[in-house]
Formats: structure tokens, sequence, C-alpha cells
């Protein structure tokens, strides 16, 4: 078999890519920026964190976007008294067909292609280590033995930020290795006409799968060759220091209200993302455009502001929205 | 197979990517040019309406400054346009012009790359971009955009020509010196000075009082058409009171005396006794009595008697000398002055007690030696003033009694023209001493107006040496001291006298006890120009004393110390220090005494910050605290946690 043309995978990727919108678009009403964040994550290997308050239709979005790519999909509610194991799977005494009793790995619901980590935030911190670990690792270990996460693994984990009664913040370490953190935002006036239009009827929109499992990993290894030009990583680099109030190009808000900057990883993020974006729009390389619709995502999480800023009321975004409108495009 | 496609597409010479960058760049370039010759034309512009300015007209400006206004723009333009281009700004407007998002500039970052190191995706970059820039059409990219600075260059550029095509204007240094000007005076004072001055000028004036008059009407009417400013107007003022001091040399009380002298001798003579009452009374009538007395010798009117009293009389007249009384005096002066002296001596010899007195004496002997000296030589001058005079007089003496009238009676006829000399320079000296209190009255009001006078006049005399202060100033200054105006006493009703002599005059006045009734005036007039009058009072101040002008402490300024007793504290109270005990239970104040002397506390800190954490989340749990608020508590422990670092450090 023939290896396709550079360009034939890249208008391979985007029309599969298109497809999954159109599948998820069928029962997400609008969220097109949710859509794409979470595509993104699915394309780039990367592990999403909605925000939202209750209701707006997250777990509808992970369910779709598992059903269109036909991957393997769990949901894991997060209760304050959920225990590792039963994430990450347990090791039990089982009787084989001779009758012999041997331990065996009951594989927990973190074994799937994408997980849903439901209200993220109410388990303990070490329920939380235990499935961020897996996500960093793509592997977990149990007694002694590791055990390899399958491919693709998406996490996408939702929290309430509102409700913080008996709830466990994520840890800023811990939040780093999300790729994305979208916010879930309310539907406008006309999508809640069609969110009830659809919901409210008697036929239930029903989801295809439109990508397999080999198209997915085909069109993860496309996102990753999407070519990036330097002025373009320049700039990426440049709104990453400018998130640091010790470093060229930081801004008022920032040096007063930031803790500490983005880390590495989110200059990685931001160019990632970047590139996924690039590809659903069908092109080959990066754009400055590119980096700028992700770097909120992107960046919002590894931004940590002063206890100043938070007391204030300021918030990352507008630290961040703040720090792209002062870093210039091209120096 | 499919990569030999892939790299056909980078193999190509991407020749319509060039030509647009090199079409762009071009157009970068006259952009730029525009813009640097619309800026620099603008400023030549603008140089050049300030030396039309300057000079009063465009056309004087001379070739070579249009030459360079034309050629400078035109050099700058092209040298701004040579400049190297950046590729990146040209290939990203490229890529706003095609609406592709930075891929003509991302394909231009590729292709820079070896051959080696581009990847399949950046090749069809470059690719799409050679496709996308064969459309490309520069003008449409990149259109030429009007440069800011072009509604500037239009104004000027009218304003220039407005300049060069428009009648002359006056040269921008004279409207700036014209602006600077401080007027002297308003045009009212001016006049008025005027008027006064006009009566001055309907009097018959000496030629060289004539000029003087003249020209402070010049000067007057130069402050009143606003043409001379006041430093001006007192450099001019300068130089008129220093010819006035040339005119008033000689002290005309002394010829008035030396002249009554000669009256007096004439006095037993019953045909020269009118002659005597004009000396002593009016000039004029004199030179006419003498003139009368001169006829009747000529025409034999006088017997033989009256003939012989009148050649003793003449003779008398002739030997008069005004310094011959005064020269007795000085020398009993002097001779007063140094037997003090020799007293004193023999006092500090002997251990004498009253010395202060003695000293007050002498330094009484002393001023008034002085005076005397002063006195002696301004008769000395009326002397020679006169001396051509009292030579007719005694020539007229010896012809009368030679028998010769008619040479008797020339000689008179010449001593009265000589008479009348002698009146017309004292008219002269008169109006001299009139014009110079004009010239104080102007010069203060001036020095008025500036509300600066000390100041002003701490200027000018270090300018000159020390030229006068309006005599005005100094009279009203001595009498504001409560000192009598000395100057004043000793020329009498005569209005004016030399600056010198004015001066001269305060020194006397200085003397205590002399010059009553200057204290009360001092009184009234201090509390007439109280207050608000600072400058007024600084005047004052200077003008006291002659030899330190300029000193500008002036009365009336400061305030007055409080006077009044403290207010005394009624309340008492004792410090007291109550020392703290440190006993065995757990105490946080190390870490806090750590923390503040010698920065953050590591030791401990983690320990602490867990106990109060916990503290803090067991009153969470107990007391009813909004749910909000609970967050920011718990955030608050969490942002000022230890660090992982150190806290492992931590106990």
């Amino acid at each position: 078999m023939t290896e396709p043309l550079p360009q034939e995978r890249v208008e391979s990727a985007v029309r599969k890519l298109a497809a999954v919108h159109e599948e998820v678009g069928k029962l997400v009403v609008g969220q097109r920026d949710i859509i794409e964040g979470a595509l993104t994550c699915l394309i780039t290997g990367g592990h999403a964190l909605l925000e939202g308050v209750p209701g707006l239709g997250k777990t509808v979005l992970v369910r779709a976007l598992a059903q269109a790519v036909a991957l393997k999909f769990s949901r894991i509610q997060f209760t304050p008294d959920l225990v590792p194991s039963d994430i990450i799977g347990t090791t039990v005494i089982a009787e084989d067909e001779r009758g012999r009793k041997a331990f065996t790995f009951q594989p927990g619901p973190v074994f799937s292609n994408i997980v849903l980590a439901d209200e993220v935030n109410r388990t303990t911190p070490k329920t939380q280590s235990a499935l961020l670990e897996a996500m960093q690792d793509r592997s977990v270990t149990v007694a002694g033995t590791t055990h390899m996460l399958a491919e693709p693994f998406c996490v996408l984990a939702t929290q309430n930020p509102l409700e913080m009664e008996g709830t466990y913040p994520l840890p800023e370490a811990q939040l780093d290795r999300f790729l994305l953190k979208l916010h879930v935002t309310f539907p406008s006036h006309d999508d809640l006409h069609r969110i009830l239009d659809r919901t409210t009827g008697d036929a239930e929109p029903s989801i295809r799968s439109v990508m397999s499992h080999e198209e997915l990993l085909a069109v993860r290894a496309t996102v990753r060759e999407v070519a990036v030009a330097r002025h373009v990583q320049d700039y990426a680099v440049r709104v990453l220091e400018a998130t640091h109030r010790d470093r060229p190009g930081a801004n008022a808000l920032v040096k007063r209200y930031v803790r500490y900057g983005a880390s590495p990883r989110g200059a990685q993020a931001c160019l990632l993302a970047a590139k996924a974006r690039a590809l659903l729009a069908g092109r080959v390389h990066v754009s400055i455009a590119d980096v700028r619709a992700v770097a909120l995502a992107a960046l919002r999480h590894r931004v940590i502001l002063s206890f100043e800023g938070e007391a204030e009321g300021i918030t990352t975004d507008q630290v961040l929205a703040e720090t792209l409108a002062t870093v210039p495009e091209s120096v | 197979m499919k990569r030999a496609a892939v790299a056909t597409i980078s193999a190509s010479p991407n020749v319509n990517l060039s030509r647009a960058l090199r079409a762009a760049t071009a157009r970068v370039r006259g952009q730029r040019a525009l813009e640097a010759w619309v800026l620099l034309a603008a400023a030549a512009c603008a140089v050049l309406i300030a030396g039309a300015l300057l000079t009063g007209a465009a056309n004087e400006l001379g070739m070579l400054a249009w030459t360079l206004a034309g050629f400078v723009p035109v050099l700058g333009a092209a040298v701004w346009a040579l400049r190297s281009v950046p590729i990146l700004p040209v290939a990203r407007a490229i890529d706003r012009a095609i609406e592709a998002p930075d891929l003509v500039a991302s394909a231009v970052s590729f292709a820079a790359l070896p051959a080696g190191e581009q990847t399949p995706f950046m090749q069809i970059c470059v690719a799409q971009a050679e496709q996308a820039s064969r459309q490309l059409v520069p003008s449409r990219a990149l259109a030429f955009q009007r440069p800011r600075a072009l509604p500037a260059l239009c104004a000027l550029a009218l304003w220039l020509i407005g300049l060069s095509h428009g009648p002359s204007l006056p040269p921008i240094a004279t409207l700036a010196t014209r602006a600077a000007v401080q007027p002297a005076l308003d045009a009212d004072t001016a006049a008025a000075f005027a008027n006064e001055l006009d009566a001055l000028k309907a009097q018959p004036l000496d030629p060289e009082a004539a000029e003087l008059v003249a020209k402070l009407n010049a000067l007057l009417e130069g402050i009143a058409a606003g043409t001379i400013d006041r430093a001006q107007a007192l450099a001019e003022l300068r130089r008129l009171e220093e010819k006035l001091q040339a005119l008033l040399a000689d002290d005309p009380k002394a010829i008035e005396a030396a002249l009554e002298q000669i009256g007096r001798a004439l006095a037993g003579t019953p045909e020269a006794k009118p002659l005597e009452k004009a000396l002593s009374e009016n000039w004029p009538d004199a030179v006419q009595e003498l003139k009368r007395l001169s006829e009747r010798v000529a025409e034999g009117k006088l017997n033989a008697q009256a003939e012989q009293r009148l050649a003793k009389s003449l003779e008398r007249a002739a030997g008069e000398r005004a310094s011959a009384g005064r020269q007795a005096a000085v020398d009993e002066a002097k001779r007063e002055l140094d037997r003090l002296l020799r007293k004193q001596e023999e006092q500090r010899a002997h251990g004498g007690q009253d010395r202060e007195r003695d000293e007050r004496l002498l330094k009484r002997k002393q001023r008034e030696l002085d005076q005397l000296e002063r006195e002696q030589e301004q008769a000395s001058a009326a002397d020679r003033e006169l001396d051509k005079l009292q030579r007719e007089l005694d020539a007229a003496s010896k012809a009368l009694n030679e028998k010769d009238k008619q040479a008797a009676a020339d000689k008179l006829q010449d001593a009265a023209n000589e008479l009348e000399r002698a009146a017309r320079q004292q008219q002269s000296r008169s109006q001299a001493g009139r014009l110079t209190e004009q010239l104080a009255q102007l010069r203060a009001e001036i020095a008025q107006r500036r509300g600066e006078a000390g100041q002003e006049r701490s200027g000018d005399a270090s300018g000159d040496g020390g030229s006068p202060i309006p005599l005005s100033a100094q009279r009203f200054g001595r009498m504001a001291q409560g000192k009598p105006a000395g100057g004043e006493g000793q020329q009498g009703g005569q209005p004016g006298g030399a600056a010198g002599q004015q001066q001269q005059g305060a020194g006397q006045g200085q003397q205590p006890g002399e010059g009553s009734g200057g204290e009360r005036l001092a009184q009234l007039r201090q509390g007439a120009n109280a207050g608000p009058g600072g400058d007024q009072t600084a005047l004052l101040e200077q003008s006291g004393t002659s030899d330190e002008q300029g000193r500008g402490d002036g009365a009336g300024l400061g305030g007055k110390p409080q006077s009044g007793p403290a207010t005394a504290g009624s309340d008492q109270h004792v410090d007291t220090r109550i020392e703290g005990e440190k006993r065995g239970g757990p105490s946080r104040s190390e870490v806090i005494f750590e923390s503040g002397q010698r920065g953050f506390a590591d030791q401990g800190y983690a320990k602490v910050h867990d106990d109060y954490a916990r503290h803090a989340e067991s009153v969470l749990e107990r007391e009813h605290i909004p749910g909000g608020y609970r967050y920011y508590v718990r955030r608050y422990f969490q942002l000022i946690r230890p660090r992982e670092s150190t806290q492992g450090a931590a106990p």
C-alpha cells in the first residue's frame, strides 16, 4: 500500500475532523470552541479540563465525541469517597477453570480511550493524583506491575466553578497536565431554542461513528507534522514570556497580579493546539492567528495569580487577554 | 513515486513568490521614500518659513537655502528608501492582501531552510504560497498610503508660498523685540511728565539745558509711544543725569552769596544803591542797573564826589572774595580739631574716663570741618566764576580814579555783560535743578512701576558705579528713617540740586539733632506705605544710606513671632515599661522574630502554616461562613503554603 501524499493526508484529516465535528454538533448545540477544543485534545494526545456550571452539556459533549470517533468511553463520577483503585483498577483473587486461585488485575475505568472525569475537583487529592499520574505517564502501576493505557487516551475532566463546598481544587502542578482548560459558557438565546427543539421532541438524534481508531491515530500523526515558521513560534514564546512578571514584555497587569507565569509546557500546549487548529482549518502551517486563538485555553490554567489578584477578582483570562493585546506579532 | 512529486514542488524556483516579494519590497521602498520625502519637505518648509520670518521676506533667503530645501528631502527619501527592507513584514503584508494568514510569511521562512530540513508540509506551504502569489497584484496588496505628514506639508507649503508672494513682513526679531519691550511707563504718566516739561521749555533756556530738555522730551515721547522700554529709559535717564551733574558742578548758592557780598560792598554809595538791592534780589535787574550806571558815568551825570564814592565802592566790591571769610573758619575748625585730638591723646595716655564723649565730639568736629572745607571749595569756585566781573569792576574803579569816564563806563558795561552771563548761567543751573528733579521723579516712577525698585537700584548701581537714587526718594527715605533731610535744608528753597550734593546732604543729615521734623514725617509716610507697599519701603531702606544702595531688606516683610506664652500642658503622664516573662509554654514569637529580622523563616514555617491552616479549617467547619468566603480562606492558605523545596527542610 502506497503512502498517501501529505496533501492527501491533510485533506483526509480535515474531512474526518469536519465529520466528527458535524456529528458532535448533532447533540451539542453551539459551543463550537468547546467542540474544537475537545477535538484538539483528542488529536494531539492531550487532556482537557472543562469548566462550567452544571447543565451546559459537558458530559453530553464528551459522550458524543467518544461515539463519533468509535472509541472506548468511560465515565467516572468523582466523589469524596472515591479511592484511586476505583479509577485505575485493582488486583483481585480470581479462580481459573481448574479451580486455582490467583491475583489478577481488574482494570479500572481509566483503561478507556476517552475518560470523562466528571467533577474532578470533588474527590480527594490522593485520587486526583492517581488520575493525573495516569494522564501524564499513560500507564498505571498496581501491585508492582505497570499496565499501559490504551492509545489514544484522552481525559476530559469537568469541574463546577460555583460549588466550592467540599471540593478539592486541583493544584497548579496537576492543572498543568491538562492541554487546554475550556470554559463552557452559557448558550445563546438561539442556541437555547435549538437545544429545546432537539431534546424535547420524540426524535432523539443519534451519533454515527465517522472516524475509526486507526484514522484517529493517523490524524494525530498528521497534526504533529503541521509546519511552524520561526516567527510564529517566536510569537508563542514571547506570549509565554510575557506571562512572567520578571520577563521583558510583561504588562502592568502581569507585574501586579501574577505570581507565577505559565510553564514551558504552556508553550508546548499552545503550539500543539495551534497546529490542531491549523489542521482543522485545512492548513499545513500554523499562523499567528492560530496561536492567538488557542492561547487563552492553553495558558489560563497555567498562570497563577497572586493573592492580591484573586482578592481583587482578577481572572487569568483578563491577564492573558491583556498580554495578547500587548505582545506585538512581529519584532 | 509520491515522494518525487513532492520533490518537484520543492525544486520549483518559486518564481511567482520571489516576484511578488520583490514587487512588494519595491512598493514598501516607494512608500518609505514618499513618507520620508513628505516629512523632510515639511521640515524644510518649516525651516524656510522660520528663515523668512526672521529675515522679513522669503525672497531674501537666498538661492542656497531654496536649493537645500529642495535637495535635502530628495536625498533623505532616497536614503530612507534604500535602507534594507525586512522581508517578514513584507510577506505578512502580502498575506493580509491575499487573506491567507501567515502563508507567504511561513513560506519565506521555510524556503530559507536547507532542502534537507524542509518537511513535506513546509514544501506544501511554499507551493501554496507560490500559487497564491501568482494572482497577487502588488498595487492592490500594498497600495500606497497617504503619508501622515502630507496635511502638514500642504499647510506649510501654502504658508511659504504666501510668504514668498505676499508683502514683506517685519522680521520676527523685531516682533520679538517689540513683544519683549517692557513698557517703562503708561502713556498717561509719560504725558503728564511731558506737560511738566513743557512749562520748563516755555522759559528761555541755556543751550545746554535746552539740549537736555530736548533729550528728555524725546525720551518721554519714546516711552509714551512704547518704542523705548524700561531698561532703555533707565539708561537714557542715567546719561541725562550725568550731563546734569556736569552742569551743576558749581554751587549756585555760593555764587549768590558772592554776588550778595559784592552788593553789600556797593552799599555805601547812593549811586549804586539800586544795584546793591538788585544783586541780592534779582540778577536781571542788577544787569540793567549796572548798564544804567555805566550810561550815567559815560554821560557825566555823576559829580566828582559821586564818582570818587563810586570808585571806592567798586574797588571794595572788586576786592570781595567769597572764600575769604570761609578760609578763616576752616582754619579755626582745623585748629579746634587738632586741639581735640591732642586732648584725646593726652586723656588716652592718662586713662581718661570720658573718652566716649570726646570721641563723639571729635567726630562732630571732623564733620564740621569737612562741611566747611566743602563750602570753602564751593566758594572758591564761585570766586573763579565771578573773577572777571570783579576785574571789570576793579578796572572801572581805576578808570574813575583816573577821571577816564568813558573807560570807566566801558568797564562797567563789560561788568554788566559779565553779570548777565553769570545770571544766565545761574538760570541755567536753576533749570538744570528742576530738570534733575523731574528726572528723579521719572526714575522713581519707572522703578515703582516695576515693583522691584530696590533690586533695580542695586542693578543700576553696580552697572555704573552707583548712579544716584531718585532725589525725592532719597529725601523721603531720610525722613522715613527719622533723619533730617540735610541736603534739602542746605539748599533752602532752591528746587532740586545735584545728586552728589544731595547725597552729601544726606550724610550731614545723619548727625543727631539736626533736621528736626523729619521723624514725624517719616512716621506719617511709613503709615501711609505700610502693608502692601513692600516695594516702596524697600526703596526707602536703601535710600536712607546713600553709600549702601541695593540692600533690599524692606520693612513690613516677614511675620511677627508668636509673642504669647506657650500652652502649658496641665496633664501629667508617666511612661511605664512592663517587661514580659518568658515561660515554657508554646510560642510563635521565635518564628515571627525570625521573619521580621532575617526575612522569611524557613525553619518551622511549614509547621506553623499547617497549624494555622488546620485551625482555620476547624473554624470554617465550626462557624456558619458562606461557601464563597470559605473558598477565599482556603485559597489564601493555599497561596501562602510553604514551597515544596523548603517544605522538606522544615522540622
